[in-house]
């Protein structure tokens, strides 16, 4: 509902500019035969052209706008795991030797330990 | 005002091999500087020190989410008259190590300035007084000292740009051409080195004394005065109780 | 199930797990020995990058040999470099040649008096041998130097937690946490091991920093039920009657937003098992109940 109102109102910006666009060089035209000098733009125009861009940049924020939310904190990227990953102290003996080595082979138990 | 037509044989003798030379040049310079250039050795105490330091901002910035027992205790660490960090650790004030910041200096000068003066110099003897090309836009004549250094002439329109110019303009604006070349960080890019030079005259000019330094964080931590945020954080957490909880606090 | 990744697929998915910090080592090792193996030319500048991450990995998961064509490549390419007899110590540790691991680790630290990384290494020796006191006073001298490591500050709060010394191992989180302020998994660890030491005033305090850390993240459901209990504990206590009354209210509060996200993540998986495989409610309300308290059992590694 919101968004097509949102789009006329882009669609009248557009025109808007251009219309002030043309008058801007209709202006320019008349001049030119009437050879006088140009020294600038009627006002009207170029208030037109100031608020027809400030619609049309309006309008189009709030129809393709997808705001992101400032976190003071990264939720959802680091959760305990990463945060306690501290490389420089990795070791090594765990168990990943068993689970992660196809070759891996299992300690032989030492059956005379067992028997006495 | 009537066009302007330009020699092509200027695009072929004059635009293109001030592109390339400046380009060149550019990569030259990256790789001297690698050549050159002198890894700094850092003492342990130095860097203890700038840990200190570090450690001593972040407890100022940061000490509000502490308990106040557990933010007194580092201050005490940092500060007590007796066994203080900051208090005990005499430092002997640095030597103008003399020698090797001349070098550095020399080195510094030697990679930035010297090309800049010696090919601008050249380009300028080499290239100069040609029309090189026209910027397609129109512009004002306050640009006309920027854009025609060296083609002084009244009438000519100002988005002309003279052989100088085209030079200066491509020393400054390749930057992005030699991080796609040679990667992010290259010395290649004078303008990047120049900031950098600028910075280090300003570091320069205050001695790295350690003990000036560890006297303004002393102060600083000694009128540190923090309310610790964990007193109220509960009450904060029940007053938005009836609104949506919001995930997010902004900044 | 990383057979069909291309080899720039690959690269990406590696450099992702190492911004951010993931251990994975054996996804690490399938992906290098599926994807990139034998394209390894192709990786430009981030080749070695990757050969070292693999390393790591590799002696993870204790393929040494693996590890050892790795460190081969980066032998030749830098010869003389530190960070590469670093990389060998580690090879010697995974070998549990802890001797000879020490030396290499004691050359690097003769060479480069300011080398970091070899001096955590003996600290991780030091932890793997078993010798936990030794790795945190060895661990203690290198933060008197290096005292704004954040990462071995929070070494050594895993030590001190190992080691049971509660009181300890909060004074390092707390230096972990004046790094990081607003990270909430900082305040509710925090919270978590104020809450183990226990009493009256650190279960206060443990409360203040899972307040916190549910203020700064309203999901996090570990916090929650952390800040549930804190404020449960205060309400049957002798407190105030004032700091009572608050707290029922702050525990009715917390054990409500619990429900919410529990219903919330049950009513999800329901939805998605009976489009799927059926009503199986059963199964559905297991699932629910771990991802509800799956956050929840200590990680205490």
């Amino acid at each position: 509902m919101s968004k097509t109102i949102y789009k006329i109102i882009l669609i009248f910006g557009f025109i808007a500019l251009a219309h002030s666009a043309y008058s801007a060089v209709q202006f320019r035209t008349y001049l030119r035969i009437s050879e006088q000098e140009f020294t600038s733009l009627p006002l009207d125009i170029s208030l037109q052209a100031i608020v027809s861009f400030a619609v049309i940049i309006y309008s189009i924020l709030c129809l393709k706008s997808d705001w992101k939310l400032i976190h003071a904190t990264d939720i959802g990227k680091t959760n305990f795991d990463t945060l306690s990953n501290l490389q420089s102290f990795y070791t090594f003996n765990h168990r990943g030797k068993a689970l992660f080595n196809p070759h891996y082979q299992q300690p032989q138990l030492n059956m005379d330990l067992l028997n006495n | 005002m009537a066009e302007l037509l330009i020699d092509p044989k200027i695009r072929g003798w004059v635009f293109l091999p001030i592109v390339v030379i400046t380009f060149l040049v550019g990569i030259i310079r990256h790789y001297v500087s690698i050549l050159i250039s002198s890894t700094k050795k850092v003492e342990l105490t130095q860097l203890q020190d700038s840990q200190a330091m570090i450690r001593a901002r972040l407890l100022r910035e940061n000490g509000k989410y502490l308990t106040p027992q557990s933010f007194a205790m580092r201050k005490h660490y940092f500060n007590n008259e007796e066994s203080g960090y900051f208090k005990t650790q005499k430092r002997p004030p640095a030597t103008p190590n003399s020698s090797a910041m001349l070098t550095d200096l020399v080195k510094g000068n030697f990679i930035n300035v010297l090309p800049m003066v010696v090919i601008g110099g050249w380009i300028n003897w080499m290239f100069s007084g040609f029309v090189t090309t026209k910027v397609p836009f129109p512009l004002t004549l306050r640009f006309k000292p920027m854009l025609q250094r060296g083609v002084e002439l009244q009438s000519l329109d100002a988005s002309w740009v003279s052989s100088a110019s085209w030079y200066f303009l491509n020393v400054f604006g390749l930057r992005n051409i030699y991080t796609l070349v040679l990667g992010e960080n290259n010395a290649a890019d004078q303008t990047q080195s120049m900031q950098d030079q600028m910075s280090l005259n300003a570091a320069g000019q205050m001695p790295q004394d350690p003990k000036a330094a560890f006297k303004s964080e002393w102060e600083a931590l000694e009128i540190c005065n923090v309310k610790s945020v964990l007193e109220t954080v509960c009450e904060d957490l029940l007053a938005s109780n009836n609104e949506p909880i919001s995930n997010n606090i902004h900044h | 199930m990383y057979e069909d990744l291309s080899w720039s697929e690959a690269k990406d998915l590696l450099r992702k797990w190492r911004d951010d910090n993931e251990r994975k080592s054996d996804e690490v090792v399938q992906i290098f020995e599926y994807c990139l193996a034998d394209k390894i030319k192709k990786l430009g500048t981030e080749r070695l990058i990757i050969l070292e991450q693999v390393f790591v990995a590799a002696l993870d998961c204790s393929r040494i040999k693996l590890a050892e064509d790795c460190i081969r490549v980066l032998i030749s390419e830098f010869p003389e470099s530190l960070r590469v007899m670093k990389l060998k110590a580690m090879l010697l540790e995974a070998l549990e040649r802890y001797d000879d691991a020490l030396d290499v680790l004691e050359s690097i630290i003769k060479k480069d008096e300011t080398n970091a990384a070899a001096r955590k290494r003996k600290v991780a020796i030091l932890k793997a041998k078993g010798q936990i006191s030794d790795a945190i006073k060895e661990l203690c001298d290198y933060l008197k130097k290096f005292m704004s490591d954040q990462e071995a500050w929070h070494e050594l709060c895993n030590l001190y937690l190992i080691e049971g010394d509660f009181t300890k191992a909060s004074f390092c989180m707390e230096e972990v946490l004046l790094h990081n302020p607003y990270s909430h998994l900082v305040h509710q660890r925090i919270g978590d091991i104020r809450y183990t030491i226990g009493g009256q005033e650190n279960i206060e305090i443990a409360k203040s920093y899972y307040a916190q850390a549910v203020k700064l993240n309203g999901n996090n459901l570990r916090a929650l039920y952390g800040l549930y209990l804190c404020c449960s504990h205060i309400a049957t206590s002798k407190a105030q009657v004032t700091k009572r009354k608050e707290a029922q209210k702050l525990a009715t509060w917390a054990m409500s937003k619990i429900f919410d996200i529990t219903n919330k993540s049950s009513k999800q998986q329901q939805k998605s098992s009976k489009t799927s495989t059926g009503n199986n409610k059963n199964s559905t309300d297991i699932e629910a109940l771990e991802a509800a308290f799956g956050n929840l059992d200590a990680k205490l590694n």
